[in-house]
């Protein structure tokens, strides 16, 4: 076996998680904790899917809203869960539907060339893994979290 | 040798702190070359060289010990002193500090040595000076010298003055390296952005491996405080079992936690506080490099450097102060002979002081050289279109234009300074900080900046405000005043909005809500709750920025409270309008409005609209 295939090989494990309708996996070990969801406080002149900020024990983290970063349409049910990135900008939480579980996955069972049509943008897509026939969309979330702006320029001008 | 992370992080701690040390007694050299002097050099440069060599840094080791032999025979008074030996002590000690830079960067770096070394090998003649008969056993070079016993003083004199020189044109190249983001912020006279992450990135490098030295007392009183915390909250939890904690021994506990509790956030506040000495160390070492390359003659007075700041302040105030005494020695300060020829003392007097009051530190630096040129500002400020040429300013006002982007006053550029960037950056720096600069200066008599910076950035007193239902934390120090607005009679005009008669001054009034919109505010949520309470007063938050006066209608004030600051994370720093984040009483997180900046906004806004009118 060459060393290349031994690398191969290897299993990394994802959290798996919902948001609408859409199952997505990132790497577990970018999840700094996954917290219950409460209510953020809104902060101007920032864009529509950073919902504000909340306090984790002390600190205060940016919230991201996934439904909306990703285009799901955004219904009124409450969300389940609050996953929170330590990112190269700091932390930074995001809001999603469910987080459902985590999964261990070689590199070979994703594939990373899908010719499926996702929401995410091209160069955040890990690929696309088959776990008990549903299709999880494998994506590195604190690499897209890390790399938002939130600020609106156009507020501070009038 | 493998090099561990941690150990060397540890020797690159340590080492800073030696090295500030070493400038330190170097500075000191050339008013009093004591044996004693020399002493503690060497034990500096020794521990230096064995903390090196412990971690594997051979050559590392290896230069301190070139430079280390050279402390050795001066303290064994084996060759006389002149200047230039402090000189190239500094020098190597410059270069032990570049070196240690880029090993924060790459562990195996090592820096390119071949100037010094010159330098070093000229002066590492055991017995130079002295016993040259003795020296027919020694080696070529050794009776060379002996042939001319002044010989290699004279000619070591010789030599650093040509490399003085010769170091002004090509900086050392890892401080080339290390300043690779440097001539983009030259590039562009007006590009305070660029600065500002700078100092952005600055922070988020040091905050990777920021050490910080704390006395071991001031830990162990942090730790007894803590140890007492937790024996009340034994007792609090206890009663709480035994749903008793109404008793007064319970509510005792309570109480004293409490007390703890503060106690405890003063002293770790206090963990961060640090005195300005090696601030000032730093910066008389500027002032004398730049002095000696120019063949200056100043005398440095240094006071206050006791007094205590956060170690965040003195971080990133640290680059605007070598830039202002660059400024002070290179523009200021006249040449020798220029000063006896007006009759000014020789050598020029260069002041750095810090002070301490109830707004907090006050550093002044000033000089007694020719002052700033009134006349030539405001030429450059006329011909670049900062200001009116009929404008009347005052000589204060004139000497301030020096903070506006683009201007420099020196006629030719010189490679110290004067290329017309950094006053206005320096401004923006202190001003980040929440501080102020100012400037007094007179023609032939000397300038004086005067930089007031916050004791700390951590604890503000702040007023809470509500606007559009939420709420917000805004910096007392911001405030100059706060007004009543049902009290005026708010005019509106065309042009400029809505204004108020301020005890005869006309003033905008601006709605803080229009700067802060909130998505959620759309339906028009924030401004209905003071439709229904007409009658109530309408607090207005007064801002001045420099000459300018904007009034910020809000929609009440909840109370006046010390508020604890937390950094934004890069993600939201990048927001316009806050200067952080603070939690609540509440325990909601809460944002602190910056209203200088948003003032800053509401004038360029305002500016504009007035040229188009």
């Amino acid at each position: 076996m060459t060393e290349a295939s031994v690398v191969q090989q290897r299993e990394s494990r994802y959290l798996v998680f919902g948001v609408g309708p859409e199952l997505y996996g990132t790497p577990l070990l970018g999840v700094r904790e996954v917290v219950e969801p409460q209510a953020p406080k809104p902060v101007p002149n920032t864009v529509e899917y950073f919902t504000g900020v909340i306090n984790i024990r002390g600190e205060i983290v940016g919230v991201i809203d996934l439904r909306i970063k990703f285009g799901q349409p955004v219904k009124d049910t409450p969300h389940n869960a609050l996953m929170v990135f330590m990112t190269e900008v700091g932390p930074v939480a995001a809001l999603v539907d469910k987080v459902e579980s985590v999964v261990k996955l070689s590199s070979d069972q994703i594939e990373s060339a899908p010719s499926v049509r996702t929401r995410v943008p091209s160069q955040y897509l890990t690929g696309i893994a088959e776990v008990e026939n549903r299709l999880i969309t494998i994506v590195d979330l604190s690499k897209i979290l890390s790399t938002d702006e939130v600020a609106v320029v156009r507020a501070m001008s009038r | 040798m493998e090099i561990d992370q941690e150990l060397l992080n540890c020797f690159i701690g340590e080492a800073t702190d030696s090295l500030s040390e070493w400038e330190r007694i170097c500075l000191t050299i050339d008013d009093s070359a004591t044996k004693e002097v020399f002493d503690s050099l060497f034990r500096v440069a020794h521990n230096i060289k064995g903390a090196s060599r412990a971690v594997g840094l051979e050559e590392f080791g290896t230069f301190v010990h070139e430079v280390e032999d050279i402390i050795n025979y001066l303290r064994r008074d084996e060759y006389p002193m002149f200047p230039g030996i402090a000189t190239v002590l500094l020098e190597s000690q410059t270069i032990l500090i570049e070196w240690l830079e880029g090993l924060k960067q790459d562990p195996k770096f090592v820096r390119e040595l071949s100037a010094i070394r010159k330098k070093l090998d000229l002066l590492r003649v055991p017995n130079a000076g002295q016993h040259v008969a003795a020296s027919s056993s020694a080696t070529a070079s050794a009776s060379q010298d002996a042939a001319a016993p002044k010989g290699p003083v004279d000619e070591l004199e010789a030599l650093f003055m040509a490399a003085q020189a010769e170091a002004q044109g090509s900086p050392a190249p890892v401080a080339a390296a290390l300043a690779v983001e440097e001539p983009k912020v030259e590039a562009k006279p007006a590009a305070a952005a660029p600065a500002k992450k700078d100092t952005k990135n600055q922070a988020a490098a040091a905050r990777n491996d920021e050490t910080i030295r704390v006395a071991a007392s001031k830990l162990d009183e942090l730790i007894q405080l803590i140890g007492e915390l937790s024996i009340h909250q034994a007792i609090v939890a206890q009663g709480r079992k035994a749903g008793q904690l109404q008793q007064r021994t319970y509510q005792n506990a309570i109480m004293l936690s409490e007390k703890i509790t503060k106690e405890i956030q003063g002293k770790a506040l206090g963990l961060r506080m640090q005195p300005l000495v090696s601030l000032f160390q730093r910066i008389e070492r500027v002032a004398r490099d730049v002095a000696r390359a120019q063949a200056k003659d100043i005398s440095v007075v240094v006071e206050g450097s006791d007094v205590e700041l956060d170690k965040t302040v003195i971080e990133r105030i640290t680059d605007p102060l070598v830039h202002i005494i660059r400024n002070a020695v290179d523009h200021g300060v006249e040449k020798a002979e220029d000063r006896a020829a007006s009759g000014k003392p020789v050598p020029a007097t260069v002041k750095i002081s810090a002070d301490k009051d109830s707004a907090g530190v006050c550093i002044k630096i000033s000089e007694d050289g020719r002052g700033l040129n009134g006349e030539r500002l405001m030429r450059k400020a006329t011909e670049m279109g900062l200001i009116r040429a009929d404008s009347q300013l005052s000589e204060d006002e004139i000497a301030n234009l020096i903070f506006l982007p683009g201007l420099s006053t020196a006629e030719k550029v010189t490679d110290i300074s004067g290329r017309g960037v950094g006053m206005d950056v320096v401004a923006r720096a202190v001003q980040a900080l929440g501080g102020t600069i100012d400037v007094k200066t007179a023609v032939g008599k000397g300038t004086t900046f005067a930089i007031t910076l916050p004791t700390s950035l951590s604890i503000v007193e702040a007023l809470i405000v509500e606007i559009s239902r939420s709420r917000y934390a805004v910096p007392m120090q911001e405030l100059s005043e706060i007004v009543d607005l049902s009290n005026f009679s708010i005019e509106t005009t065309g042009k400029r909005g809505r204004m108020i008669s301020l005890r005869g001054n006309v003033v905008p009034v601006e709605n803080l809500h229009d700067y802060l919109p909130l998505r959620t505010s759309k339906n028009g949520t924030g401004t209905a709750s003071k439709v229904a309470g007409a009658k109530a007063p309408t607090p207005g938050l007064v801002v001045r920025e420099g000459e300018d006066v904007v009034v910020f209608e809000i929609d009440s004030i909840v109370n006046q409270q010390q508020v604890v600051v937390r950094q934004l994370s890069d993600q939201l720093g990048k927001l316009q309008g806050f200067s952080g984040c603070t939690i609540l009483g509440d325990g909601e997180p809460g944002m602190i409005v910056s209203l200088p900046e948003i003032t800053r906004a509401y004038l360029k806004s305002a500016g504009t609209k007035e040229n188009r009118a």
